[in-house]
């Protein structure tokens, strides 16, 4: 009895999974279905906003551009089609840079809106900076505005994108402001309209290209940029790589340390600037150095500082986190061909819980007092005329500002296709894992 | 019958609602292009064809089979040998040795990965950095299959210890020394008498550590990303990490590991198909049988002292400097307090103790009690199809976290009533994660208790709730006991879910820890590794000082 019930069991068992496999499909139909009608506000929301706004403009820097050079502008325009599901429709014209009416961040006088803010007493920021560099800046905050209670919600670009879509899909807005280090994440998020527009005079003070890459939907607050980073005790400076080049020599086999491009947007941005500027040889060459791949430039400056790489591809931020907040005996020279800036902007979700709170704190990351402290204290790199590159970080050869920066041009546009990106993964997968 | 089979009926709709939804929305979205449970009307096969036509793919299933089936040899040869010696032999100091050898299991094989990094990095590790003027290169370089295998090993090991242990504990020791009377010597009882009556046990405790190990992304992450070796976990969180994130790819990848793991289901319950062999809790009184090991029991206490210091002992003094470090080197130029006068300056970090210790410890209990009456529906009623529950609860097992994490996410977030951004959502969220690790202790604990117990005070009158409160619960209550701190330590370490579900406000320790190992605080996260070791064992402490009577079943 029991052993012919044991065998039973078990080949029920088994047919069990099998129907439950097909159960579960059914369920995955019903289930999305009732996902998808809960998904359906922000389908609402993006159709307010297309009633608002008439039409987006997005503005694209093509990749022929350098610093300093004048801009060539693409307008794509967002038109809403009259369909229960809203399709995207991408026109290029040649629309003069007259854009349509966008609201003012600072709609009120400034005491109404900081009266406001004292009501609403708290501020939540969504954003990717690691938190030992941004706790000052938020500190800084809180000398002008005491009243408020500021909290940040630490996480990569990419969570933060997926956190924040997911809450969005059910209605749920929790940030007040959300700041994100890739320019292609911010895309996706005004495309699915739900980003508020904006305008803010301070703007036109910063470095062209970075003014607004989407096209009033966030500020060019602060950057970051790719530097070599090695070890002063294993490296001596004069014989330290002073451009991409130099790490194809022989003498670095296994010694180099490199961010993956598949998991941080600056790191892919790179390899697309190297690819463009430098040619797809030196990435094939750089292969054969076998870099060991970190999932982000922390863990690798970090790596670096112990000793247990020589010499690291990484990023001045977290440069700044060895040299200044640790003390670690690390150097950093900017590269000759060019670096490639990793942003950091700071938007508006469409619906907000505090708005005046939100409105004080990027109109602070605008103003040119933020800027002068910035250049003093806090080690990010200001985009703003005027201001020097911040004294917080030492870099070789000196640079002032981020004028004195090569700075490689982005195709934006191109670059946040999710075809491009998985092709360009592809191929990285090809030449450095060996696929 | 009819309270049971209503209760059937309750815990199969909370299952598919915990399990089946999110599991289907990840297989709905291997077929589209957007995140698990979102709707599309456009399907398409091109994300399974995309994944299964690159020689790159089978790469990674490849080395995740290899380093799962190492480590998982690993495991059972140090588990299997020490849950021997430490049960039923005469080696000295046993149940300090109990003690030592479970602390392992307190370490988050993310920490333990880390710990060994900075004792073994090829050039920066503390041993190595120490012993390379000595022998000209480093003693072993961690960033190697063979060093991930031997660090999942390590940290593994302890689950299937517990699980040895306890089944070698529960032999009943008759047939043993009947064996013995009848002329078999020590090595022949055990392998013929001894291991048959614990086979199920331990082939469920292989399955389990080997599901484990693959699905493992916090160890694979810190030593094989670095030097590109890729397993399935720590490619589909690739895959879900990038910008922007590949669900078609990252699903077709939980997909495969799920099928991996409804294989090992299955194959466990043909190894168990006659369980009621095995069933050794039975109405006699008996005492484990001693083998006396002679001499040799030094040689025997020698290699678990050896384990405890491979295991525990070295990476605990590898966290130990380095968070005394200002940054992370070997030399000790570096020192200072300056870590931990930070750690506490964060009022994040408390937050984050609270939370963790109200999720792990309500958790943990409706987690095991939950599971103790799944188990006991598959294994002691005829209700039809009670086997559902048990495939049911045993399939999160093959989802890694972080694919399960973003299911769980697009599914939650969608449900009303305020649960979202609470350390509930992260308690259901655990438990439905830790849901096959709680059945398979409370399903084994319950296969050996014998049926005739129950059906002795149910013939003297007693109902079937009265029997399982009066019979059942305290027969059970050590097998229950091992499954709360198992579900404990798992929620007080869990990091993949709680990374996507937490706000500011249900922020958790490993959250935290995390956070900082994002910002390269290599010192600061030593120091918070450390608390949270403290905080796992001190609770087992205090259990196991309020119920001293645990130490003679080695609790």
């Amino acid at each position: 009895m029991s052993s012919s019930r044991g065998r039973g069991v078990s080949r029920r068992g088994f047919l069990t999974v099998a129907v439950s496999a097909i159960v579960a499909g059914v369920v995955a139909g019903v289930g999305a279905y009732y996902a998808g009608t809960l998904a359906a506000p922000v389908k609402e929301v993006t159709k307010t906003l297309e009633q608002t706004v008439r039409e987006t403009v997005t503005r694209t820097v093509t990749t022929t551009l350098a610093p300093g050079e004048p801009v060539t502008t693409t307008v794509t325009a967002t038109v809403p089609v009259t369909t229960t599901v809203t399709k995207t429709e991408t026109l290029t014209t040649t629309v003069t840079e007259t854009a349509p009416a966008i609201p003012p961040l600072i709609d009120q006088p400034m005491d109404k809106i900081v009266e406001g803010a004292r009501k609403e007493g708290k501020l939540l920021i969504y954003g990717s900076m690691p938190e030992a560099v941004y706790k000052p800046l938020i500190d800084y905050f809180k000398t002008k505005y005491p009243f408020l209670e500021v909290e940040h919600f630490r996480a990569t670009s990419t969570k933060l994108t997926e956190k924040f879509m997911a809450e969005a899909s059910a209605g749920i807005f929790n940030p007040d402001v959300i700041t994100l280090s890739e320019i292609s994440l911010m895309m996706m998020l005004a495309r699915k309209g739900l980003l508020q527009p904006w305008h803010h005079p301070e703007l036109e003070k910063f470095w062209a290209p970075a003014q607004n890459p989407l096209g009033y939907y966030c500020s060019p607050a602060l950057e970051y940029f790719t530097v070599i980073q090695y070890n002063k005790r294993l490296v001596r400076d004069e014989e330290a790589p002073t451009s991409y080049m130099d790490l194809l020599d022989p003498k670095w086999y296994g010694k180099i340390g490199w961010v993956d491009p598949r998991a941080s947007p600056v790191a892919f941005m790179q390899y697309y600037g190297i690819r463009t500027t430098i040619g797809l040889d030196w990435h094939k060459a750089f292969a054969k150095q076998k870099p060991k791949l970190y999932p982000s430039a922390v863990p690798l400056s970090a790596a670096v500082a112990a000793g247990e790489l020589p010499i690291g591809l990484a990023e001045s931020m977290t440069g700044y986190i060895r040299q200044i907040i640790e003390a670690a005996p690390v150097s950093l020279n900017v590269p000759k061909e060019g670096v490639i800036i990793g942003y950091h902007l700071a938007a508006l979700p469409i619906k907000v819980p505090h708005p005046n709170a939100a409105k004080l704190w990027i109109d602070f990351l605008l103003r040119e007092e933020t800027h002068r402290w910035i250049e003093e204290n806090f080690p990010l790199m200001s985009l703003r005329e005027g201001i020097g590159l911040t004294k917080k970080i030492v870099v070789n050869p000196p640079i002032k500002s981020y004028t004195e920066l090569n700075i490689w041009p982005i195709n934006w546009e191109y670059t946040a296709d999710v075809k491009v990106r998985e092709s360009l993964y592809k191929e990285f997968e090809e030449i450095y894992l060996g696929a | 019958m009819n309270v049971l089979k209503t209760l059937f009926f309750i815990f199969l709709l909370i299952l598919i609602f915990l399990v089946i939804f999110p599991l289907a929305s990840l297989l709905q979205a291997s077929f589209t292009t957007t995140p698990p449970g979102v709707w599309t009307t456009k399907y398409s096969l091109d994300n399974w064809i995309g994944v299964l036509s690159r020689a790159f793919y089978y790469k990674i299933v490849l080395n995740t089979f290899l380093v799962g089936v190492g480590a998982t040899f690993l495991c059972t040869v140090m588990g299997l040998s020490l849950a021997w010696i430490i049960s039923k032999t005469n080696v000295p100091y046993a149940s300090t040795l109990m003690q030592l050898v479970t602390v392992p299991f307190y370490i988050p094989p993310f920490v333990g990965a880390i710990a060994w990094v900075t004792l073994f990095g090829p050039e920066a590790g503390f041993i190595n950095y120490v012993l390379k003027p000595i022998i000209g290169g480093p003693l072993l370089n961690i960033y190697s299959i063979p060093g991930l295998i031997l660090v999942l090993g390590l940290y593994y090991t302890p689950i299937l210890f517990l699980i040895c242990f306890s089944a070698f504990r529960s032999v009943d020791a008759t047939l043993e020394e009947s064996a013995a009377m009848s002329g078999a010597g020590r090595l022949t009882t055990l392998l013929r008498i001894t291991m048959p009556c614990i086979l199920p046990a331990i082939a469920g405790g292989i399955i389990l550590t080997f599901t484990l190990i693959i699905e493992d992304f916090g160890a694979s992450a810190i030593i094989g990303m670095p030097s590109n070796i890729y397993v399935l976990s720590t490619y589909i969180y690739s895959l879900l990490s990038q910008t922007p994130p590949s669900y078609g790819t990252g699903t077709v990848s939980a997909t495969i590991l799920i099928a991996i793991t409804v294989i090992g289901v299955y194959l466990y319950t043909r190894l168990t198909r006659y369980s009621k062999r095995y069933a050794t809790i039975v109405g006699r009184i008996y005492r484990p049988k001693v083998t006396d090991l002679g001499r040799w029991k030094h040689l025997a206490f020698a290699f678990c002292i050896c384990y405890v210091i491979l295991s525990t002992f070295l990476p605990l003094l590898g966290l130990l400097l380095s968070s005394f470090l200002r940054y992370y080197t070997p030399t000790l130029e570096a020192f200072s307090f300056y870590n931990w006068e930070a750690v506490f300056s964060l009022p994040r970090v408390a937050r984050g103790i609270t939370n963790t210790l109200i999720v792990a410890t309500l958790g943990a209990t409706i987690g095991i009690f939950f599971s103790l009456f799944i188990s006991y529906i598959v294994y002691r009623t005829d209700i039809p199809k009670r086997h559902i529950l048990d495939y049911f609860s045993a399939l999160p097992l093959g989802i890694p976290g972080i694919a399960l994490a973003s299911a769980l996410l697009w599914v939650w977030v969608q449900v009303p009533g305020g649960l979202y951004g609470t350390i509930w959502l992260l308690m259901i969220a655990y438990i439905t994660r830790f849901l096959p690790h709680a059945t398979r202790t409370t399903s084994s604990t319950i296969i050996q208790i014998h049926p005739e117990l129950e059906e002795s005070a149910m013939m003297c009158g007693a109902s079937r709730l009265r029997s399982i409160r009066s019979i059942v619960i305290p027969l059970a209550k050590y097998g229950l006991l091992s499954g709360w701190i198992l579900l404990y330590i798992m929620f007080t370490r869990e990091i993949a879910c709680s990374i996507l579900l937490y706000s500011t406000e249900s922020i958790v320790l490993p959250v935290v820890i995390f956070n900082m190992w994002e910002a390269g605080s290599a010192g600061m996260m030593s120091a918070l590794s450390i608390i949270q070791i403290v905080m796992i064992f001190l609770p087992l402490f205090i259990v196991y000082k309020l119920t001293r009577r645990f130490a003679y079943y080695g609790w």
